[in-house]
């Protein structure tokens, strides 16, 4: 058993249980906060991706006990923000989401991307994304929405 | 008047980039009992015994002793159990479910449960058909005796995964009065209804079914739920509990139905003047342990045997064959691809093996308005693939590449595909078996509902019918609303398949609204309903696949560039130009998405994505290894849409959703094929196979 | 001491270590994944676990006396941000996994998992890279390519763990790093390569060549390389069979989900050659 406090969007939480708790169950089970997904649990799609940090991770295999002292931001706590409204308006006029299960983790790692690199270009902001598959769009309407929420969001990041 | 193909922001878009949108995982019910399912682990035998170990407090045990009707699935075929009952035919069937307050207490359980099997031999080989369908048009026999040359090659399709991101799952809670209700992620309300009271043997008003927010499906929900849905529903029933069932990942990718194998002979005779004048097609196709659908898909493909030309002799014939493998069933195209990558490498063969410029030869035999289709019906509509393919070579600089790659020292290659998709269920399918039915419910205040069973399952189904019926009525988008389909609630508008939706069930909405907005009166609650009604020009013989296949045809040209690394024999793609006639965009943004996902996943399925199934176990059983495209593997595409309108679909549309998948595979492996100067016979053409060609291929 | 449930000093993880502690976690982006029960299931970590993520002691980048010094514990993406950091390193970073994975994964982890098919870990490998190794009691130096004895086994102790990977500072004529994996980002790689050379008046005085995922661990074989010291790089490639013979007895790739050994050993011979005769 171990106590690990943090911060959960910005509010410090407690939490007291086995240190190798995934962090995404932590988050989905016992803080109910159901925006970040598990598609597939071994760090592979990216629908779990939160900021740690203001850093993207998985956090389907990220365990609790990281995230001792550190600060948790999911797609929850992101979307109280101005840079989310800009990444939220450059997402509905690029198209870029469509079934949406992969959204908010693209979401995220845009946030972690403009963050490290505010003007990318199209090649980093295909790096940056490079860890959360979608089926549905083939990418080019969401590399699009990156590319304008940088450039509408100019200043912010 | 707006265009109504002028883009409108996405109705559900912000409630999705915002983590809001509830999908069935996020749904939490106090007291739900987590379901984890055990299967096989042999691909053919005997149950001899199971051993259960002591159950834990509020654990329960749920098998096909517990189902109240018959156990099979309600699909096409009925040879789908709900749980295997005494035999086996494929690793990873489902045996029985277990479920527990929490899911370490049932995954404990699972462990411990010890199954023992009287092991046979296993069916791998394609000899067991379970459906066969033949045809033919002219007089092929004639044709082939009379024919300067015969040319026959051999092609092979592999699996494909549909990977959605949100692995599939379903909700079931009891209701007062024995009702079970089902909420759960489904392309199909009514298909899970139908098939629960089947399972429950129960009457109609007893058994609700709720779509959930979707996170993709491409056919991998279509039929597949059905079977959770039945299994949920009983345990549900058994227990009188809530019960989730989601399943993991490797779960879905071993065990889920995905896209069917195909082999594909095809011959042709062609004439003095170097014209096909008749074609044979011999068409296999692997549906796993159980047929489900797979008659359905084996007619698809085999209704697509001539591709997009006209032949005027046809014999065809084909076979869906059980194996001991994992059953496989609908995946966006439905054996279309598999017939349409066979087709358009053929016509690139005989065009090698004759000495002519493919694309010429393709296009001398292009179908045209007004030809005979393979099945004996009309192409009564105008086809524009002709400028289409003028455009997509303009905008790809296609031949000046082909001459500028014949020159280079660099494996750089063009390919072009040319393809159709049927619209909507084959034949008379709407019209006996689906006869859908929508409703638009108007309030007092004068706000709108539609009323429709059809799913949102990311190609904004929700937005495009919002659309239809607001642009008809003449009243604004936020007049509208389409709340999730709840089977409670709306009419059984049919499936959300076929490339349907918009041109029939949007069809079907626009009739209702024009006949609300003539019979409209203010402030009163009124209700309009519709029935699809089969425009009479068609006509479809189901047993001798005669006549008209589909009252409507969408048409596409995709053109793709790649570039091999000699050294390791990857792929990389340089450019992908497409052109679609849909008839009309109902939204040109949706449209785009779909034309950008499903070339995506077409590409994929020509080079990239590969399972393979060794002694019946899937090797690839996760994302790490079933590899789908990331935003590094896709390149910038250029898309154009034609407007053709339909006469019987809302505003001109045709289908949409499959079309934009068909082209991809063809067009990759034509490029690679004239990238390395060797011939591609299969699919995936994965780099193994690439260094493969350039080594032994034949040129 | 420990009353937090996790070490916040080197000398605090090596006691917990000193008393059975293991396995030791550090991002936990491999072991997280193995050890994977169900969604909503802890993963089959081992209560006696030590999870060392918090070192910050062990998360830095230094340069100095012909070294560059990463603590253990840095995060692949900082390190992939460092100019200071070996290109080769660099690059083999930059095809790990994705950034979600970077942010949490270090070398430390990398190499103690000790799978052939690791990028870094090949480059690092390859680069020389010696691996300060600690316990409560003793201090020793191993080198890069001797920690792995198999997938998943290496030489460490279970008292032990790494706290620094020293990497030789050489300014090298050519290099190549190349990860051949299923699709263009976030893959395993089904065979890869890195190779390096440092010409001093025409004549090779220094060579890399290793080779991953074609055999249980990395293959470097040094002593062949070398046997071409002075040689100049129209001499080496002229020579490069017998180069590739050194190497060729321990290439020996298998069949599995991701390749096949064909096509394995082939492109390990492709991208040799074509560094090789590129020179």
């Amino acid at each position: 058993m171990a106590k690990i406090e943090f911060l959960l969007n910005h509010a410090p939480v407690v939490f007291t249980g086995d240190p190798a708790r995934r962090l995404l169950d932590v988050i989905r089970l016992d803080f109910g906060l159901t925006g970040s997904k598990e598609g597939c649990g071994e760090g592979e799609c990216g629908a779990c991706s939160v900021l740690i940090d203001h850093k993207v991770v998985n956090a389907c295999l990220y365990p609790i006990i990281n995230a001792a002292g550190k600060e948790v931001i999911t797609i929850e706590g992101f979307r109280t923000t101005e840079r989310y409204a800009v990444i939220e308006r450059s997402f509905l006029e690029e198209g870029a989401v469509q079934c949406g299960f992969c959204t908010p983790g693209m979401v995220m790692a845009t946030e972690s991307l403009l963050g490290a690199c505010p003007h990318p270009t199209d090649a980093e902001v295909r790096i940056g994304l490079a860890g959360n598959l979608c089926r549905c769009t083939g990418y080019n309407m969401i590399v699009k929405a990156v590319l304008r929420a940088a450039k509408d969001g100019e200043g912010l990041w | 008047m707006n265009d109504i193909g002028v883009p409108i922001t996405k109705i559900d878009g912000a409630e999705k980039i915002s983590g809001r949108a509830r999908y069935v995982d996020d749904i939490q019910i106090p007291g739900a009992l987590y379901a984890r399912t055990v299967r096989s682990t042999i691909a053919k035998g005997d149950i001899v015994a199971i051993t259960l170990p002591e159950l834990p407090a509020g654990c329960f045990v749920v098998d096909h002793h517990d189902i109240p009707g018959p156990n099979f699935v309600k699909i096409i075929a009925e040879d789908m159990p709900i749980f295997a009952e005494t035999s086996v035919r494929y690793v990873g069937e489902p045996i029985l479910l277990v479920v527990g307050p929490d899911a370490k207490t049932v995954i404990d359980v699972t462990r411990k449960i010890r199954i023992t099997y009287d092991e046979q031999s296993p069916t791998f080989a394609w000899v067991d058909s379970g459906v066969r369908h033949s045809y033919r048009k002219g007089d092929p026999k004639t044709a082939f005796q009379q024919a300067a040359r015969t040319i026959a090659h051999i092609y092979r399709t592999g699996y494909q995964e549909q990977a959605y991101i949100e692995p599939q799952g379903m909700l079931g809670y009891p209701e007062a009065d024995g009702k079970v209700t089902l909420v759960g992620s489904i392309q199909c309300p009514y298909y899970v209804k139908n098939a629960v009271l089947s399972a429950l043997g129960c009457p109609e008003d007893k058994v609700r079914v709720i779509q959930a927010e979707v996170g993709g499906a491409f056919g991998g929900k279509e039929e597949f739920p059905s079977l959770i849905a039945c299994q949920v529903a009983v345990a549900v029933r058994k227990t009188g509990q809530p019960v989730k069932l989601i399943y993991e990942r490797g779960e879905d990718v071993e065990t889920t139905t995905k896209r069917h194998p195909s082999q594909i002979v095809l011959t042709a005779a062609i004439d003095a003047d170097l014209k096909i004048v008749g074609l044979k097609a011999t068409v296999g196709l692997d549906a796993g342990a159980h047929l489900g659908l797979s008659g359905v898909v084996l007619s698809r493909a085999l209704i697509a045997a001539t591709g997009a030309y006209t032949i005027p002799n046809v014999e065809v014939e084909g076979d869906a064959f059980r194996t001991n493998t994992v059953p496989t069933g609908a995946f966006r195209g439905f054996g279309a691809p598999q017939m349409f990558f066979a087709i358009e490498m053929f016509f690139q063969h005989i065009a090698k093996d004759l000495g002519i410029d493919p694309l010429a030869f393709k296009r001398r035999h292009l179908a045209k308005q007004g030809d005979l289709t393979s099945t004996g019906g009309m192409f009564r509509d105008p086809i524009l693939i002709e400028p289409m393919i003028e455009r997509v070579l303009e905008a790809s600089d296609f031949r000046r590449k082909q001459r500028e790659f014949k020159k280079s020292d660099r494996l750089r290659g063009m390919g072009i595909s040319l393809f159709f998709h049927g619209c909507g269920f084959t034949g008379s399918g709407e019209s006996t078996h689906i006869k859908g039915r929508v409703k638009l419910a108007k309030s007092a205040e004068g706000d709108v509902t539609i009323l429709i069973a059809a799913v949102d399952m990311g190609q904004g189904v929700r937005t495009a019918m919002i659309k239809i019926v607001a642009s008809v009525l003449g009243l604004p988008i936020g007049r509208i609303r389409f709340p999730a389909p709840d089977t409670d609630a709306v009419p059984d508008s049919g499936p959300t398949v076929a490339s349907r939706t918009t041109m029939i069930v949007g069809g079907l909405c626009a009739r209702a609204a024009k006949r609300l907005k003539d019979e409209w009166m203010e402030g009163r609650d009124q209700t309009v309903e519709e029935r699809y009604v089969q425009p009479d020009f068609i006509e479809w013989d189901e047993e001798h696949f005669q006549g008209d296949a589909y009252p409507a045809y969408s048409w596409g040209v995709v053109a793709v560039e790649v570039e091999i690394d000699r050294s390791t024999g990857q792929v990389t793609q340089n450019g992908i130009w497409s052109g679609y006639d849909m008839g009309k965009a109902i939204d040109e943004r949706l449209a785009l998405g779909q034309a950008d996902g499903g070339i995506a996943q077409g590409i994929a399925y020509g080079y990239l994505e590969k399972m393979e199934i060794t002694g019946g176990k899937v090797r690839q059983k996760n994302l790490t290894d079933y590899l789908i495209p990331t935003t590094a593997d896709v390149c910038e595409t250029t898309t154009f849409f034609v407007d053709n309108p339909f006469p019987f679909g809302p505003y001109g549309a045709k289908g949409a959703g499959e079309l934009t998948l068909i082209g991809g595979a063809p067009a990759i492996a034509s490029a690679i094929e004239n990238a390395i100067g060797r011939r591609v016979y299969g699919i995936p053409a994965t780099p193994e196979m690439i260094l493969e060609l350039i080594e032994h291929g034949e040129n | 001491m420990v009353n937090r449930g996790y070490p916040v000093t080197k000398k605090e993880a090596l006691t917990l270590l000193a008393a059975g502690g293991k396995p030791i976690v550090a991002g936990g982006t491999d072991l997280m994944v193995k050890l994977r029960v169900a969604s909503g299931v802890t993963p089959a970590i081992l209560p006696t676990a030590v999870f060392i993520s918090h070192l910050d002691e062990l998360k830095y980048i230094k340069q100095g006396a012909g070294l560059v010094k990463i603590g253990a514990l840095t995060p692949l993406e900082d390190i992939l941000g460092c100019p200071m950091v070996p290109a080769v390193l660099c690059k083999a970073i930059a095809e790990t996994a994705a950034p979600g994975i970077r942010h949490s994964a270090t070398l430390a982890g990398n190499l103690a998992n000790a799978s052939p098919a690791a990028d870094p870990t090949l480059a690092l490998v390859a680069l020389g890279a010696k691996l300060k190794i600690e316990s409560l009691t003793k201090k020793r130096t191993v080198a890069a390519g001797a920690l792995a004895l198999a997938p998943g086994s290496t030489v460490l102790e279970q008292d032990e763990m790494i706290v620094e990977i020293q990497i030789p500072d050489v300014a090298w004529s050519a290099w190549t790093f190349d990860k051949i994996g299923g699709r263009k980002a976030d893959a395993i790689a089904k065979v890869s390569f890195c190779g390096a050379v440092r010409f001093d008046n025409g004549r090779i005085a220094d060579l890399r060549i290793a080779f991953g995922a074609v055999a249980k661990t990395i293959i470097r074989m040094e002593a062949a390389e070398a046997a071409f010291h002075g040689f100049t790089a129209a001499e080496l490639k002229e020579n490069r069979s017998r180069l590739w013979a050194a190497y060729e007895p321990f290439i020996r790739p298998i069949d599995d989900q991701r390749s096949d050994k064909q096509y394995r050993r082939k492109v390990a011979f492709h991208l040799f050659e074509r560094f090789i005769t590129g020179l």
